[in-house]
């Protein structure tokens, strides 16, 4: 069943997917890239770069000369790491964060929860980032302020994840785009938390006598399912916010290959990021559906007929 | 014996006095039906009893005893120790009441099992099914879905889920009122037969008289807060003793005799923090003197909390 929910909602994708490829097209078209000479009628160009960006081909970098699925390729990993982590702590500082502040609206917890979230919604990631600079690598010197630190190859892929210097590297970075990021979550939880709480079915668990831990339990999963959708639209989001932080921390990952590439007119390059950041944002909506999915039976498709009569 | 003795409760909400000293008790056994228009206090009364009452309201004062001992002043844990097993409450929506991200199951599963620790996996599925088929549903439709349910359906698995702690006292709040006429009746039925196995007292809360009467032993009327008549349900029927009631009564078609048209309660219900000095029934009584102005008339243990009661009829009063 999951299956053919699945396939169905990848069909879905594919006309958005479409949209997405011939505003790239039309970027590339316009910006006229040297490396993909353009002859011929358009429908034949389209088919053309379609074709080349399926294989990963976008031409080559007019800044730096090389192909630009290579140079993407390179970047790639570092922006990984960071947006994942980020995302991680998010997850790790706002569920618990909004379950606190549902549960224990007036203790010290839920007050102190409360407003670091409001600090965090409220300051913008190039500010978060420039003071956690000053403080934690200029004035007391205890994190790097610039680059990755050490990485290690695995199968071609580069990862900090693995060395201390990577790790604490990652610190910064990660907590200036993941602050924001957990506030919202700790927000959308803690409201969701708190209506489900009131909600009839939690009220009724209550009388039968079931453990606070189950009540709480039952009031999680339904605060969650609105949650999942709405951080997988965030991941994406943090993807692409990623170059504010990137810059500043001088990060070399894909949105800080971005900015270099506008800068520089670099269309190849500009026209690979929209795909790919297009494909990422469909893959990880499709993503969070199926989680929803699996959390809700309400989503899914009645079973059978003679379930659902009598 | 006295299960539950609720003695001058009070109840705020939001700064009114939505329940504003009642008493009630419930023997062993019994059948209580709280009676009453929306916004009367019977439901906050109902929460008051389990300790749940909703966000903005709160006890003001009176006392709560089950079984002679206080439990208004419970602690969490208090609480929790006499939920399900000794008071276990349902309230009124079907569509509300379940989970819906778990099978009946699942949820019936839990609910057995924090009763009742020792029971094994295969018994508990034994009495999960039990207890499905107690409510008139298949055994299969344990990995039912609520929303695959209709809402008689998933009325009747609230009740099963309420009952399954075996609880001595059972309140349910307005339990079939959103169903249809036939279904509540069943319900009503069902409840009762259910309530009979267990020995389990009940209290009703019903803003419909038809289905108050059919089910109860006893009966109390709410108004603006305060109960106005108590008694069995036969006798309060058959004579009520408060004009408000006998007014109630008349207005149901089919309950009372008949001439010509139904008559009517006239005026509203005061809201909470707006009934009037004296008796809260005043402004609609068409028998209200200056005593009734002057001050309020206390709730009897049985009978009618009014200075100028109908006299007792043998068959049910008309008054137009």
């Amino acid at each position: 069943m999951i299956v053919r929910f699945a396939i169905s909602r990848l069909l879905q994708a594919v006309p958005v997917l479409l949209l997405v490829s011939v505003l790239a097209f039309a970027l590339s078209a316009a910006g006229g890239s040297p490396s993909q000479p353009g002859s011929g009628p358009l429908p034949e160009r389209y088919a053309r770069f379609i074709i080349g960006a399926v294989q990963g081909d976008f031409g080559a970098s007019l800044r730096l000369g090389r192909p630009v699925g290579a140079v993407i390729l390179d970047r790639l990993p570092a922006t990984v790491d960071l947006a994942g982590s980020a995302f991680a702590l998010s997850l790790l500082l706002g569920v618990p964060a909004g379950v606190i502040a549902a549960v224990r609206r007036r203790s010290l917890a839920g007050r102190l929860a409360q407003a670091l979230s409001v600090l965090a919604a409220s300051i913008p990631a190039f500010l978060s980032g420039t003071v956690l600079l000053l403080l934690f690598a200029e004035r007391w010197q205890m994190l790097p302020a610039s680059g990755r630190g050490e990485t290690v190859e695995l199968h071609g892929w580069s990862t900090g994840l693995l060395t201390v210097s990577g790790l604490q590297s990652l610190v910064l970075p990660a907590l200036s785009l993941g602050a924001f990021q957990a506030a919202l979550l700790m927000r959308l939880l803690r409201d969701g938390m708190g209506q489900a709480l009131e909600s009839g079915f939690i009220r009724f668990a209550r009388s039968r006598g079931l453990r606070r831990l189950s009540v709480l339990r039952h009031a999680l999963a339904n605060a969650l399912v609105p949650v999942v959708t709405a951080s997988a639209l965030q991941f994406g989001s943090l993807l692409a916010v990623s170059m504010v932080t990137e810059c500043v921390f001088n990060w070399p990952g894909i949105g800080q290959l971005l900015v270099q590439s506008v800068a520089a007119a670099d269309v190849p390059v500009m026209v690979a990021y929209l795909l790919m950041l297009g494909v990422a944002f469909l893959a990880l909506s499709v993503a969070a559906d199926l989680l929803c999915f699996a959390l809700d039976p309400r989503l899914r498709p009645p079973r059978t007929a003679q379930r659902t009569a009598a | 014996m006295t299960l539950l003795k609720v003695d001058e409760l009070q109840v705020i909400v939001r700064g009114g006095m939505a329940v504003d000293g009642v008493s009630l008790t419930l023997g062993q056994g019994e059948v209580l039906a709280l009676m009453g228009e929306s916004g009367a206090g019977k439901s906050l009364t109902a929460a008051a009893i389990v300790g749940l009452l909703p966000p903005g309201s709160r006890m003001k004062g009176g006392i709560i005893a089950f079984k002679g001992k206080r439990i208004d002043q419970s602690n969490r844990a208090g609480w929790r120790k006499l939920r399900g097993k000794h008071i276990c409450a349902v309230f009124q929506d079907p569509y509300g009441a379940l989970d819906p991200l778990q099978t009946i199951g699942v949820q019936l599963t839990q609910t057995l099992r924090t009763h009742q620790p020792q029971l094994t996996r295969a018994l508990l599925r034994d009495r999960v099914a039990e207890w499905l088929e107690a409510v008139s549903l298949s055994a299969d439709r344990a990995s039912a879905y609520p929303h695959e349910l209709s809402g008689g359906m998933r009325q009747r698995v609230a009740l099963a889920l309420a009952m399954a702690p075996g609880p001595e006292i059972l309140i349910a709040d307005e339990p079939a009122a959103a169903l249809d006429m036939p279904l509540r009746a069943q319900l009503a039925g069902l409840m009762r037969r259910l309530a009979q196995a267990q020995n389990t007292s009940v209290l009703l809360i019903s803003h419909d008289i038809r289905t108050a009467l059919a089910a109860a032993d006893r009966v109390a009327v709410m108004y603006a807060g305060r109960v106005l008549e108590t008694g069995p349900a036969a006798a309060v029927l058959q004579s009520p003793r408060h004009p408000y009631v006998a007014g109630l009564i008349a207005s149901m078609p089919g309950l009372a005799e008949r001439k010509h048209r139904l008559p009517v309660v006239s005026g509203r219900m005061p809201l909470p923090g707006t009934a009037p000095r004296g008796c809260v029934f005043r402004q609609s009584c068409h028998n209200a003197s200056d005593q009734c102005r002057a001050e309020r008339p206390a709730q009897p243990a049985s009978g009618a909390a009014c200075f100028h009661p109908l006299p007792e009829l043998a068959d049910a009063g008309i008054r137009a």
